[in-house]
């Protein structure tokens, strides 16, 4: 019992501010991330026994988020005020030889955001999309550990992965030229460039 | 071997090492490239650059004290 506790408070509780982040952005509401951690801690206190001492508690506790949102997510989906369409639609996950189109930002584009837009745009991303950039890119999981964490082939979180840094560059550029970035690469004007990437092949600036 | 022909290449490659997802050989491929081809060396940079972005630019909520009180106290009762 004293070792449950001391694996609690030493291998579980630390990660508290990395699973906030993760169900701030998956309910875009701080107190239902507050709500979904607590949960996430009671259910890891319940099931203390089968965490392994000294293995992935991040990844360990990730799963359990995870999964106690999708179900919180099924009570919601319930009652149709609360249903966010996207949230109910099947993406199809092409695998990686599909993997066409990389849309290229230029790093001057960056300059012209605040910050804000970031957290914008990933919370407009699909939910399937907004779960492997939060994991992979905000948290640094590698493609085994969110295999595993969403329960879905180390396959299929890269082309995910793939899809969603280009929808989330994507959203950026058209925050971008919302904030009076203008896309003038080709032509010899002077002023701030942004690039569409329609072309993998070009480098051009 | 020498797997970074096209820039599709380079840019799959780049992923993979933003990721971690490659193996030692190939990083170290990779990062003799950057340093001698400056078309790959702008897509390393320019892919660095976004992942610096967003890593340090999305909301991390604070944790109040708060939170982690009750989450004590609910493990206590039970």
């Amino acid at each position: 019992m004293a070792e449950n506790h001391d694996i609690f408070e030493k291998e579980l509780l630390p990660h508290i501010d990395a699973l906030k982040t993760f169900a701030y952005h998956l309910t875009y509401d701080e107190d239902d991330a507050n709500d979904l951690v607590q949960e996430t801690y009671m259910k890891a206190h319940r099931f203390i026994d089968k965490y392994i001492q000294g293995t992935n508690a991040k990844a360990w506790l990730f799963k359990i988020l995870k999964n106690a949102y999708i179900n919180q997510y099924r009570k919601r989906s319930k009652q149709p005020t609360r249903v966010d369409f996207e949230d109910i639609v099947n993406y199809h996950d092409s695998d990686d030889s599909t993997m066409q189109g990389y849309l290229d930002l230029r790093e001057e584009l960056f300059d012209s955001m605040m910050g804000d837009e970031v957290t914008i745009a990933i919370n407009a991303l699909p939910i399937d999309f907004r779960t492997v950039v939060l994991l992979c890119d905000v948290e640094g999981f590698t493609y085994e550990e969110i295999s595993k964490i969403i329960d879905v082939p180390i396959g299929t979180v890269r082309s995910r992965l793939f899809r969603a840094r280009n929808m989330l560059k994507e959203k950026l550029k058209n925050y971008a030229q919302k904030l009076g970035y203008k896309d003038k690469r080709g032509d010899n004007k002077t002023g701030k460039q942004i690039s569409g990437g329609d072309s993998p092949e070009s480098e051009e600036e | 071997m020498d797997n970074l022909h096209n820039v599709h290449d380079i840019r799959n490659q780049v992923n993979l090492y933003f990721d971690n997802a490659l193996g030692e050989n190939e990083k170290q491929e990779l990062l003799s490239k950057v340093d001698n081809d400056p078309r790959c060396c702008k897509i390393f940079n320019k892919e660095k650059h976004f992942r610096e972005f967003i890593k340090n630019n999305v909301t991390r909520p604070s944790v109040s004290s708060d939170l982690i009180q009750t989450i004590k106290d609910r493990i206590r009762i039970i």
